[in-house]
């Protein structure tokens, strides 16, 4: 596993999440009460972008169908999505945010294209 | 005795309010008591997805055997709840056996309304439960007769479904235009248009008088005199609330298990969301019961949050989404009453959103095919925004700066 920048600290206010892709990875970094996470930018349940939803109190918000996930361990608080986001490790140093990717993470989360949805 | 939740009900409401303990670091035991035998489940795709053959009976299942096993999670499934013993916080089970409680989640949910004259069996159904719906399945074939009675979403719903098996469908609807009193005339006929042109027989102010099943099909007879032969029918006619353990145990119920924004019933450790509920949401301004998933899974965070010992409120505007015929239909707000609709886009190309104004302010939203709006829409509702009419209705003017600074 190697550190990579993602973005300056400044990118990602509190409240805020967004999209930033590192060596083909699509990633979520949300920030909330200050603290700075790096996810999956896919929601599990029909790979809706996570960056269109919300950082809320509850966790990130899929702005497709509603679905929630906690920042810290990805698990799927509310449905429809069941299965857990991935969340990577990640820090902050000398104003930037930096993620922890290992070899195989490009393979699982590169670009895709959206599975069927309506929305 | 140490710490434990326990929900009477262990479907959605109950899943994410147990999910959302862990998550809020609650470390007692919580305890599931639900009358289905069924792993909790989630109900929207009972009547599009599951009932469709694209889904399984597994993939609606919200928790896992395993999570529960290792999130010190206990379902009692197949078993029935009596009342709650309010004075030493307990629930009593059918039969009398008790399982004590630190604080009580009732997440009963509601059970479909009943017509007079149409008794539910084999070929005639109510449509709630997983069982309900692998039965309706088992109908859905090419060429088969299907009668909904109600053109509500779960009417509405289950002849996309059945169109897309190839069936007949006959929709019987009481009022003069589907969901006319949540949609408006204008926007029920649109509603109406669309079961149309995708081959429904939708027959609008015709009531049920009876349905007989025959042993190979039911004979269904309206009050107009129309006899229609089916192979199955659904009934989908609204709901009424499970307040009935509520009621045993004197917490106060009007259309509901009365709670306020913290999920909070009457009566002190005991807590109810979902479906179940009649609460009191400040965007409306008085007490709503609603039976959308949305609403379950945000009441249940409360719930949850609050039964962890945070402070929660349930305030985010209602939502909710409908399948049908390939399209996209939402929902947000709750308008029982409006004194304008402004639509933007175009309701012939079936892409469009209509607003539901009262005195200037957007309490409501209906969109065909503009999910990607949405999102905007029920941030418009949440922020009781009250946009120019012009400016809402020209799509050169984002939604996004229609919001209030």
């Amino acid at each position: 596993m190697q550190y990579y920048r993602v973005a300056r600290s400044g990118q990602v206010p509190d409240g805020v999440v967004r999209r930033f892709v590192v060596n083909d990875v699509e990633l979520a970094v949300s920030r909330w009460e200050g603290d700075a996470y790096v996810t999956s930018n896919y929601c599990t349940h029909l790979d809706c972008l996570l960056s269109s939803g919300k950082v809320t109190d509850d966790g990130l918000l899929c702005s497709c169908h509603g679905s929630v996930f906690d920042l810290d361990s990805g698990e799927p608080i509310s449905p429809p999505a069941k299965e857990p986001i991935r969340v990577y490790p990640s820090r902050e140093e000398d104003g930037q945010i930096l993620v922890g990717l290992g070899d195989d993470a490009a393979a699982s989360e590169g670009p895709r294209r959206r599975r069927p949805s309506t929305i | 005795m140490p710490n434990q939740i326990v929900t009477v009900g262990a479907s959605q409401a109950a899943a994410v309010a147990t999910r959302t303990l862990r998550r809020r670091g609650y470390d007692g035991r919580v305890v599931l008591v639900g009358d289905e035998t069924h792993l909790p489940y989630e109900r929207p795709p009972l009547s599009k997805e599951l009932l469709a053959g694209e889904r399984s009976a597994e993939d609606v299942t919200l928790l896992s055997e395993q999570w529960c096993a290792d999130n010190d999670v206990e379902l009692r499934l197949g078993v029935r709840a009596e009342r709650v013993d309010t004075q030493s916080r307990a629930v009593v089970l059918e039969g009398g056996s008790r399982v004590e409680a630190t604080a009580v989640l009732l997440a009963t949910g509601c059970r479909p309304r009943r017509l007079p004259g149409v008794e539910g069996g084999e070929r005639v159904v109510y449509l709630r439960t997983l069982d309900d719906a692998l039965r309706l399945r088992a109908h859905l074939r090419p060429g088969a007769r299907v009668v909904a009675v109600g053109a509500g979403f779960v009417g509405s719903e289950v002849a996309s479904v059945a169109r897309g098996a190839g069936a007949e469908v006959t929709v019987l609807e009481t009022l003069d235009v589907p969901l006319e009193r949540v949609l408006g005339r204008r926007m029920g006929e649109v509603c109406a248009r669309i079961h149309r042109e995708h081959g429904v027989d939708l027959r609008t102010g015709e009531a049920v008088e009876s349905a007989t099943e025959t042993g190979s099909g039911v004979l269904v007879r309206t009050t107009g005199g129309a006899a229609l032969e089916a192979d199955v029918v659904v009934v989908g006619v609204g709901t009424v609330p499970n307040t009935e353990v509520a009621e045993r145990s004197g917490i106060a119920c009007d259309n509901g298990v009365l709670v306020d924004e913290r999920c909070a019933t009457d009566v002190e450790g005991v807590y109810a969301a979902g479906d179940v509920t009649s609460h009191f949401h400040p965007l409306v301004g008085r007490h709503v019961r609603v039976e959308h998933f949305d609403n379950a899974s945000k009441q249940a965070m409360v719930a949850g949050k609050v039964m962890a010992g945070r402070k929660g409120r349930h305030a985010e505007p209602h939502w909710f989404w409908s399948d049908q015929y390939g399209l996209d239909l939402q929902y947000a707000g709750h308008a029982a009453t409006w004194d304008e609709v402004v639509v933007r886009g175009s309701v012939d190309a079936l892409g469009f959103c209509a607003f539901y104004l009262d005195a200037g302010v957007v309490r409501a939203a209906f969109s065909v095919g503009r999910g990607a709006d949405m999102f905007l829409v029920r941030e418009l509702v949440g922020a009781a925004a009250a946009p120019d009419p012009a400016k809402l209705r020209d799509e050169d003017v984002e939604l996004a700066d229609l919001l209030p600074a």
